[in-house]
C-alpha cells in the first residue's frame, strides 16, 4: 500500500510539474481516438476519413480548448453523413441542435462527457460513464452521458443501415431515407433501456457516495456495478437481446477496476483514524466526523558533498525556518498594535 | 521578506479570478430572481427552438402521417395536441432551468463571499505592513 501511495504522490508531482505539456497530450490522445473511431465506423467521406487528417485535427484539438474537439467531431460526423445522404445529414444536424439547445446551454463543460461516452461504448466499457460521472461530478452530469448514449445509438444505427440508405439513394425516395434515419433511433428499445439504467445507476451512485457511512465510495461503486449488471441483464432478457451478457459482465468488472483506481486517486481515506469531535459556539452545536486522507510522509533528503567537507551530511530542512529574535520582536509589535494591548504582555 | 500569509490569500484570490470570476460575476451584479429570470428568458428561446426541431424531426420521420393530418380534418386536433405538448415541455424545461440556476446562484454567492473575505484579509495585511514601514 505504501508503495502505491508513493506512486500516487509521484504521479501527482509529475503531473503538476508537467501539466502544461501533459494536458495537450491527453487532449491529443482523446481527439485522435475519437476521430479514428469516427473514420473507421462511419467514414463515408473518404477524403476526410484518413489517418493523416485525423492526426492533423487531433493536433489542432491539442492546442484549442476541450470544446473544440466536440465541434470538430460534430463537423466530421456531419460531413460523413452528407457523403452518405443529405437527408441523413439533415437529421444528424437537427439531432445535434436539439442536444445543444436542450442541455449544453446549461453545462458546456460536460461536452467532454458526451464525447467520451460513445468512445467507451466502442471499447465495451460504457458502464464506467454513469459511475465515474457520479463519483467525480454532480449527479446531473448523467444528462451528458444520456446525450452521448443517444449519439452513439444514432450513429451505430446509421452504420448498420448504411447499405439500406445507399440503396434508397438510388431509388430517389427521400421519405424513406428520413424514415430509416430517424426511425432506427426512435424505435431502438435497447437505447431506452440503457438510458434508463444509466440514469438510475448515476442517481444511486451519487446518493450512496454522499452517505455519511464509512467506505461510501466503495459501496457506491459496487452498488452502481450491480445495478447495471442486474438491470441490463433483465432488460436484455425481456427485450430478447442476445449475445451481450459476456461483455456486460466483463465491462462491469473493468468498470469496477477503473472506478477503484479513480477512488484511489481522488478519495483515498484512512477510516481507521476517523475522529469524531463535538463542540459548540453561540449559535450551533457541531458534530464533526473527520476522516484523514491516506498519505506518505515526505522523505528526508540527505545530500552528501564530496570534496567540500564543510557542508557534508547537511540535512535539507523542509520545515519552516525558526524566526530570528528580530522577526519575533517585529511580529510581537504588530500583533500588539493590532490588538491595541501592551507589547510586554506578549513576551 | 515575503509574507507567507499574504501570498496564501493572494493565491486564493488569483485562483478565483482565474477560474470562477467570469462565472460568478453575474451573481454579484443581480438579485437572485433577476438572475434566474434572465436565464429563464434564454431558456424560453432555446427550449422553443429545441421543441420546433423535435417536431421537425417527428415530421420528417413520418411524412405520410403528417400529410394525412394536414389533408384530413384532424388538423385542429393536431394543433391542440402540439400546443399541449409544447406547454408541458416548456413547463418542465423552465422548472429545471429555475432549479439549476437557483442552486448556481446560491453557490456563486457563497464563493463571492469567500473571495471578499480573502480580500479583506489581504487589505488588513497590507495595512499592517504599511504601518510597520511607517
Amino acid at each position: 500500500m505504501t508503495k502505491l501511495l508513493e506512486m500516487k504522490d509521484r504521479l501527482i508531482r509529475f503531473y503538476s510539474k508537467y501539466e502544461t505539456y501533459l494536458f495537450p497530450v491527453v487532449k491529443f490522445a482523446v481527439a485522435l481516438s475519437l476521430f479514428c473511431m469516427i473514420n473507421t465506423n462511419i467514414g463515408f467521406m473518404e477524403k476526410i476519413s484518413s489517418i493523416p487528417i485525423a492526426l492533423i485535427l487531433a493536433l489542432v484539438c491539442a492546442v484549442l480548448p476541450v470544446n473544440a474537439m466536440i465541434w470538430i467531431g460534430a463537423i466530421l460526423v456531419l460531413a460523413d453523413m452528407y457523403a452518405l445522404s443529405m437527408e441523413v445529414a439533415a437529421t444528424t444536424l437537427i439531432l445535434f441542435a436539439v442536444l445543444f439547445f436542450l442541455y449544453f446551454r446549461f453545462s458546456p463543460k460536460d461536452g467532454i462527457v458526451a464525447v467520451l461516452t460513445p468512445i467507451c461504448f466502442k471499447l465495451n466499457i460504457p458502464y464506467i460513464m454513469p459511475v465515474g460521472c457520479s463519483l467525480l461530478r454532480s449527479a446531473y452530469s448523467v444528462i451528458a452521458v444520456v446525450c452521448g448514449t443517444v449519439l452513439y445509438y444514432f450513429l451505430y444505427g446509421i452504420q448498420q443501415n448504411a447499405a439500406t440508405l445507399m440503396n434508397v439513394v438510388e431509388n430517389e425516395d427521400t421519405t424513406s431515407k428520413f424514415d430509416i434515419s430517424v426511425g432506427q433511433l426512435l424505435s431502438n428499445k435497447e437505447m431506452y433501456l440503457v438510458i434508463a439504467i444509466f440514469v438510475v445507476t448515476a442517481i444511486v451512485v451519487y446518493v450512496v457516495r454522499r452517505l455519511e457511512v464509512d467506505h461510501a465510495w466503495t459501496l457506491a461503486i459496487i452498488s452502481g456495478a450491480l445495478i447495471e449488471i442486474a438491470g441490463l441483464f433483465v432488460g436484455f432478457l425481456v427485450l430478447g437481446i442476445t449475445g451481450k451478457t459476456v461483455w456486460l459482465l466483463v465491462g462491469n468488472v473493468l468498470t469496477m477496476l477503473i472506478a477503484f483506481v479513480l477512488q484511489f486517486l481522488f478519495m483515498n481515506l484512512d477510516y481507521d483514524r476517523t475522529e469524531r469531535v463535538q463542540f459548540e459556539d453561540d449559535d450551533y452545536y457541531y458534530y464533526v466526523k473527520a476522516v484523514p486522507k491516506k498519505m506518505v510522509a515526505v522523505k528526508e533528503v540527505t545530500v552528501k558533498h564530496f570534496g567540500n567537507t564543510a557542508s557534508m551530511g547537511k540535512r535539507i530542512d523542509h520545515s519552516r525556518p525558526v524566526p530570528t529574535p528580530e522577526e519575533e520582536e517585529t511580529s510581537r509589535r504588530v500583533i500588539a498594535q493590532e490588538l491595541d494591548i501592551d507589547e510586554d504582555l506578549l513576551k | 521578506m515575503i509574507n507567507e500569509e499574504r501570498v496564501r490569500e493572494l493565491f486564493q484570490m488569483a485562483v478565483f479570478d482565474e477560474r470562477e470570476e467570469k462565472k460568478c460575476r453575474p451573481m454579484g451584479q443581480y438579485y437572485m430572481w433577476d438572475y434566474v429570470g434572465k436565464e429563464l428568458v434564454k431558456s424560453f428561446f432555446s427550449g422553443t427552438i429545441a421543441f420546433v426541431l423535435l417536431v421537425v424531426l417527428w415530421g420528417i420521420s413520418d411524412l405520410t402521417a403528417l400529410t394525412a393530418y394536414i389533408n384530413g380534418t384532424e388538423l385542429a386536433n393536431l394543433a391542440i395536441r402540439f400546443i399541449v405538448l409544447y406547454v408541458a415541455f416548456m413547463a418542465v424545461y423552465l422548472i429545471v432551468t429555475a432549479a439549476v440556476y437557483c442552486i448556481r446562484y446560491d453557490r456563486g454567492r457563497r464563493k463571492l463571499r469567500k473571495y471578499v473575505e480573502h480580500m479583506k484579509k489581504v487589505r488588513k495585511i497590507y495595512q499592517r505592513e504599511s504601518r510597520l514601514k511607517a
